[in-house]
């Protein structure tokens, strides 16, 4: 029953797959076409997932991406031959000007994204572990999320870090991250 | 399907996209390359020493025989004892100590020291870049984190890249295939770079999260971090004591779970009056790198430490190395992580080359810079092909670190300094 369900999730997802080929290659945008795609890529993993826990929905989505890797190599190799437009192109990055290189800035930045930044994860960390603790969670599985919570919480800020336009908003973001390590501290970690 | 997001975010995505990925740029580029390398670590180490003894099983009184061989040559007592148990993808016994790695035979008899420097320079310089652990690890850490947002920035960038996601022009010429390609190979496996770049990122940060765990809960005491997880170590006492039972231990593990492969024996403290067992034993369909049964000396079983059926945070904790590795289901899934590997490796070389385009577009000319991303692309698959033909030209004791470092940078600086700068009145193309 359980190999069958994994079969049965393989073949979902490939069909997901080519759902959404087909999809975005309508001229017009079908909803439901779209949706068809997606529902069954994650009716895929739900099925590996029932057969065979997290391997089952591992195996179910490196088919996924295998496949779609597969198309996308066919449409590499059929692709036309063309010109390219390039010194037409736009370049929507925000402009370096020709400006000082405002190395002080740069610096400051690259100090709140990697040091700041993961000083305010860890903050996030162990504050996450001390709510945890304190709903009743089991002591190894508030380590673990404290443990996991640190990249996310650090690539999380990374970007929204860079992407804020001021450095006021900057330290805001990562003040706001780290404020909730003082009642975690408060209370015993 | 389109994202709605306002032509701002896009541009402020596309920066802070541009932005980490300079700040990874060539580390992010090695590490990625060695990891996809690395998937095979098991088969490199069979062809490193393709001499050493094979079996695809062992007695346990052949495990026995050879821990006695092997603690009889130690000149100090080994705080651990790892018996490597004969696999598939690796079907050698292989002993490791403290101080020494010995392959042994089927009947237990030492036959020659283990030799894979190559496999493990590799290891090493996808792990720590061939830095001093805590530093180099760390290092690697950082990158799994910025890898994640570079995934997160790389969607806020492109409202379009699901909906282009078939759309691959890879003939066409001034940069638009180069994009394409990056783009495509991004969305196809974003699944597996988040993966990949999370349970990096974890295993490398978590020296650093569990010191500031520890300080904030623990007194400062790291293994109390991990003790919930991985359990404890008991308190050591090193009077003197009989040799560990093993066979027993092995005998219990095939009666009573017969569906487990026993893929290490692991002797804590072996010879003194602490020392226990712990046989770790890999579950079929599970992406845990397996469950701890635990016994002491004299081969009683005292149970299992939960990485199977305990905690989910245990469970969680167990997953990450087989699902970084890719090592869960055989060599079909390791090809799989090697072609997805390549495409993560050629969407870090093909962002810092499409970075330069747009600067050229703008009129900023970098020949320099051009050059030296060129090197650093072909340079660090080139280097690391050099070592491996050391590797088998002169033999396990060659400095693989030194020779890949001196051959990548002298590379990366020669092609720099040959680039010529382009005239000060040149015209942008």
């Amino acid at each position: 029953m359980a190999n069958l369900l994994l079969w049965a999730g393989m073949a979902a997802a490939a069909l997901g797959i080519g759902a959404l080929r087909w999809s975005w290659s309508l001229k017009g945008r079908s909803h439901s076409a779209n949706l068809a795609g997606w529902a069954l890529l994650v009716a895929g993993c739900v099925c590996g997932g029932i057969a065979a826990g997290a391997w089952g929905a591992a195996i179910v989505s490196l088919v996924a991406m295998g496949i779609a890797l597969a198309v996308l190599s066919w449409a590499a190799a059929t692709s036309p031959s063309r010109p390219g437009r390039s010194p037409g192109r736009r370049v929507r990055l925000l402009p370096d000007g020709d400006g000082p290189l405002r190395m002080g800035g740069r610096l400051a930045t690259f100090a709140l994204v990697v040091v700041a930044g993961f000083a305010a994860s860890v903050a996030l960390a162990i504050a996450l572990r001390a709510g945890a603790i304190g709903l009743g969670w089991s002591e190894a599985d508030a380590n673990a999320a404290a443990l996991f919570v640190v990249p996310i919480a650090w690539g999380a800020l990374a970007t929204l870090v860079l992407m804020l336009e001021t450095r006021r908003a900057q330290f805001v973001a990562l003040l706001a991250a780290s404020l909730p390590l003082a009642p975690a501290l408060m209370a015993g970690g | 399907m389109t994202l709605a997001m306002d032509p701002s975010t896009v541009k402020r995505g596309l920066s802070a996209h541009a932005a980490i990925g300079l700040i990874g740029g060539a580390l992010l580029y090695l590490v990625c390359l060695t990891g996809t390398v690395l998937v095979l670590y098991e088969e490199w180490q069979r062809f490193e020493q393709p001499d050493a003894p094979e079996m695809s099983e062992i007695s346990p009184a052949a495990v026995q025989r050879a821990v006695e061989a092997v603690i009889a040559r130690e000149d100090e007592p080994t705080t651990h004892l790892y018996v490597h148990m004969p696999v598939d993808g690796l079907p050698r016994t292989t002993i490791t100590t403290d101080t020494q790695a010995l392959h042994v035979d089927a009947e237990g008899s030492i036959v020659l020291p283990e030799e894979n420097a190559w496999s493990e320079f590799l290891y090493g310089l996808h792990y720590t870049l061939n830095l001093p652990t805590l530093v180099g690890i760390s290092i690697v850490g950082l990158l799994g984190a910025m890898m994640i947002a570079l995934a997160v920035t790389g969607v806020i960038a492109h409202p379009k890249i699901f909906r282009d996601a078939f759309r691959l022009r890879s003939r066409n010429k001034g940069g638009v295939a180069l994009a394409d390609w990056h783009n495509r190979l991004s969305v196809w496996t974003l699944p597996f770079t988040l993966a990949i770049a999370l349970t990096g990122a974890i295993i490398g940060l978590a020296t650093l999260a569990a010191y500031g765990i520890a300080t904030a809960s623990y007194g400062g005491d790291i293994e109390a971090v991990y003790a919930p997880l991985f359990g404890d170590e008991p308190e050591a006492d090193q009077a003197p004591s009989t040799m560990p039972n093993a066979v027993a231990a092995l005998t219990y593990m095939s009666a009573n779970y017969p569906d487990v492969e026993v893929t290490y024996a692991i002797l804590h403290d072996p010879g003194t009056a602490g020392q226990h067992m712990q046989m770790v034993g890999t579950h079929d369909r599970r992406l845990i790198f397996g469950e701890y049964y635990n016994f002491t000396a004299d081969g009683a079983f005292t149970g299992t430490t939960g990485l199977a059926d305990g905690a989910l945070g245990q469970q969680a904790a167990a997953s990450i190395y087989n699902l970084h590795f890719g090592n869960y289901g055989g060599l079909t899934v390791k090809i799989a992580y090697i072609a997805f590997g390549l495409a993560l490796t050629a969407v870090c070389a093909t962002g810092t080359f499409i970075w330069l385009d747009k600067r050229r577009r703008r009129g900023i000319h970098e020949p320099r810079l051009r050059a030296a991303w060129h090197a650093v692309v072909w340079a660090a698959p080139g280097a690391l092909a050099l070592t491996l033909l050391i590797r088998i030209a002169v033999g396990n004791e060659a400095p693989f670190t030194a020779i890949f470092w001196v051959a990548f940078l002298l590379t990366v600086a020669l092609a720099a300094m040959r680039a010529s700068e382009p005239a000060p009145d040149a015209r942008p193309d």
